[in-house]
This record gives structure tokens, C-alpha cells and sequence, in this order.
């Protein structure tokens, strides 16, 4: 049995840690490099600073979700930065917050008075 | 300033405020973070020049506020705020203590000893100097002696608590902000208590004495304990593990 299988339970995540789970969902990635992520895949609409990026980092690390990677053998390997892969564990952590958003959003979807149909961009906060 | 000098210096003022954090936490993530600070700044400079730097710290300032109070909640499990009401226990507790004690001491000892030219206008020098004698060997003088140990006793105290935290954290910031906050309060109890005391226009050594001897103990301990505790393995190690 892996060090993944261990844990069966799924832990809840908070809307930071799922950014770095989305983020390291494709690649290893070192900490800058996931905050750069975060904020392209958002269109800049989330920017972790490095006290929220770390603490979630530490949260994942010790729930099992992502774990530390030697990345030796990539191009652009720096020797002075750590990188992180996502778990199996961190890989279904994903999958249910991204289920439990997804349910949210049908809901609101389903209120006529919120004027929500499918595909309509929800309008930016600023 | 040239942009390199400018990302240097700001990043040895991050690296002052990662002090902020709890020590565990600062120890395992420190380096990382100022390293991804200062690969931000170097963006943000290279980017946008010096003024790259303003939405940097705006970012930081902000992080700095969600995310301090989550590492001090998540980082130790309590500890903190255990130690922290402990150690303003034990203080608050031989504060109360020492000024109640003061207090019936007052009662029962003091007795306004008439060594003064104010009080004796008619005495004489050589009077005024045997009712002084009298009065040291007197109640006078044990009062002046329980105040002394009084005073020099909370002081200890609180230096002890403020040095107790600061070899648990091994901070000097939040060693700094207990030993501010004991100071603060002796300095408050002993500014609004004295008439209790002392008339402190007659006795101006002791008044001296009471309002900043506290404070000059205090400073000594808790620099020797809180310097020496940081050289030393203290719990934060097992906080770290």
C-alpha cells in the first residue's frame, strides 16, 4: 500500500489550498511558480502573497495532499527551490471541492431571480 | 537607488517582517518565502521599475494581515495563547498582590515620621537628622525596605514572564510586546497608586526607586533571559517538531 492509499479520508480544503491544487494539477511546480499560476489562471483575480501561499502549502503538505519532488530532471530545475507534486489523496481532494463548487453553482444556476444561464461569466468582485 | 540596491533592501525588510511569524512555522517555510518575495520584487522592479514595488508591498501588507492570525492559530495548537495568559496571570496575579499587601501594609505600618522641614518647622537640623534615624529604624524604614522588595520583586516577575515567552519563542518581538505590556502596567498601577504609598515630594529617592526601579529590573532580566534563551534548544523546538 502507497503512502496515498493511507489516507482514506478526504480533507476539506480552503479556497487557497484548491488554487495550489489546481495549480499543481498538470506539473510540479516550486512556490513562486504556483503563485504565477494561480494568478494566470485566474486572469489576475487571485495573487497569493507568500504568508497565504506557504500556509496552505504547509496544510497540504500535512494533510498528505501534496508532498515535496525532487524535479532534477527538468529543464528548468533550480537547485534552490523546492517543488511540489500533487497526491493521489490531493488529486481527489481537488476533485470533491471542484464537485462541491460545481453543485453550488448549478444551484445558482437554477434560481431565475440570480439570472445565471450556463456560460454567463459571473461578474468580476472589483 | 539602482533597481538590485532597491529589491536588496526591500527584501531585507520582508525578511524582518517574517520575524512576525510563529518560529515553527518561520523556520520550515522562512527561506522559501523570501526567496519567492524576493523572485516578486525582482519581477516587479524589472517590470515596472521602482514603482513595481507599490503594488508588491500593497500585496504583502495584506498578505501579512490574513495570513499571520491563520499561522498563529494553526501553528502550535494553543500553545501560544496559553503561555501568553500564563505569563499575564502570573504577572497580574503578584501585581494584585504586591499592591493589596501595599495597601495593608500602609494601614498598619505607616506613620508619617516628622524628619521633614515641612513637617517639623520648629526642629533643627541635628533634630530633623535623629527623627530620620528614628524613622529608618522604625515603621518608616520597614516600609521603605517592603517597598524596595516589593518593587524589586515585581519587576523580577515580570522580566521572568516576559523572558519565559521570549526563550519559548525565541522572538525578540514577541518578547518585546509581553515585557512592553508588563512595563506599561507597573508604570500605570505605580503612577496611580503612590499617594497611597508614599507622599512622593518627601521621599523622592524611594518615589524614584518605586517608579523606575521596576522598569530597570525588568529591562536587565528579560534581556539576559530573552537573549540567553535564544542561544539556547529551548520548547520551540518541540513545537517545531
Amino acid at each position: 500500500m502507497s503512502q496515498d492509499d493511507a489516507r482514506s479520508d478526504v480533507p476539506s480544503i480552503s479556497p487557497a489550498e484548491f488554487h495550489v491544487l489546481v495549480a499543481l494539477a498538470d506539473e510540479d511546480l516550486h512556490g513562486y511558480a504556483i503563485m504565477q499560476a494561480v494568478e494566470e489562471d485566474t486572469r489576475g483575480e487571485v495573487t497569493l502573497g507568500p504568508g497565504t501561499l506557504y500556509g496552505a502549502i504547509k496544510r497540504l503538505v500535512e494533510s498528505g495532499c501534496i508532498r515535496q519532488t525532487d524535479a532534477t530532471g527538468r529543464p528548468d530545475h533550480d537547485d534552490r527551490r523546492k517543488y511540489y507534486t500533487l497526491t493521489r489523496l490531493g488529486r481527489e481532494a481537488a476533485r470533491a471541492e471542484a464537485g462541491r463548487l460545481e453543485s453550488l453553482v448549478r444551484l445558482a444556476r437554477s434560481k431565475p431571480s440570480l439570472e445565471l444561464s450556463a456560460g454567463t461569466p459571473a461578474p468580476s468582485r472589483s | 537607488m539602482s533597481g538590485d540596491r532597491l529589491v536588496a533592501a526591500s527584501t531585507r525588510l520582508y525578511r524582518g517582517l517574517l520575524s512576525l511569524y510563529p518560529t515553527s512555522f518561520r523556520s520550515d517555510w522562512g527561506g522559501e518565502m523570501l526567496s519567492v518575495f524576493r523572485d516578486l520584487s525582482s519581477e516587479a522592479v524589472g517590470t515596472s521599475g521602482p514603482r513595481g514595488l507599490i503594488p508588491v508591498w500593497r500585496l504583502i501588507a495584506l498578505d501579512l494581515a490574513l495570513s499571520l492570525p491563520r499561522a498563529y492559530r494553526r501553528t502550535g495548537r494553543g500553545r501560544m495563547r496559553k503561555l501568553v495568559t500564563g505569563a499575564a496571570a502570573m504577572y497580574l496575579t503578584l501585581l494584585v498582590a504586591g499592591v493589596g499587601i501595599g495597601a495593608l501594609a500602609f494601614n498598619e505600618l505607616y506613620e508619617r515620621p516628622g524628619f521633614t522641614a515641612e513637617a517639623s518647622p520648629e526642629a533643627s537640623e541635628a533634630e530633623l537628622a535623629r527623627a530620620y534615624e528614628t524613622a529608618l529604624a522604625g515603621r518608616y524604614g520597614t516600609y521603605r525596605t517592603f517597598a524596595r522588595i516589593l518593587g524589586f520583586g515585581v519587576a523580577v516577575a515580570l522580566g521572568f514572564a516576559a523572558g519565559l515567552f521570549g526563550v519559548w519563542q525565541r522572538s525578540v518581538w514577541h518578547g518585546a510586546v509581553v515585557f512592553g505590556f508588563g512595563v506599561g502596567a507597573t508604570l500605570v498601577a505605580l503612577a496611580v497608586l503612590p499617594s497611597l504609598y508614599f507622599p512622593f515630594d518627601r521621599y523622592p529617592v524611594a518615589g524614584a526607586w518605586v517608579i523606575g526601579g521596576p522598569a530597570l529590573v525588568a529591562a536587565a532580566c528579560w534581556l539576559l533571559v530573552t537573549v540567553a534563551g535564544r542561544r539556547l534548544p529551548g520548547p520551540a523546538h518541540l513545537v517545531a517538531t
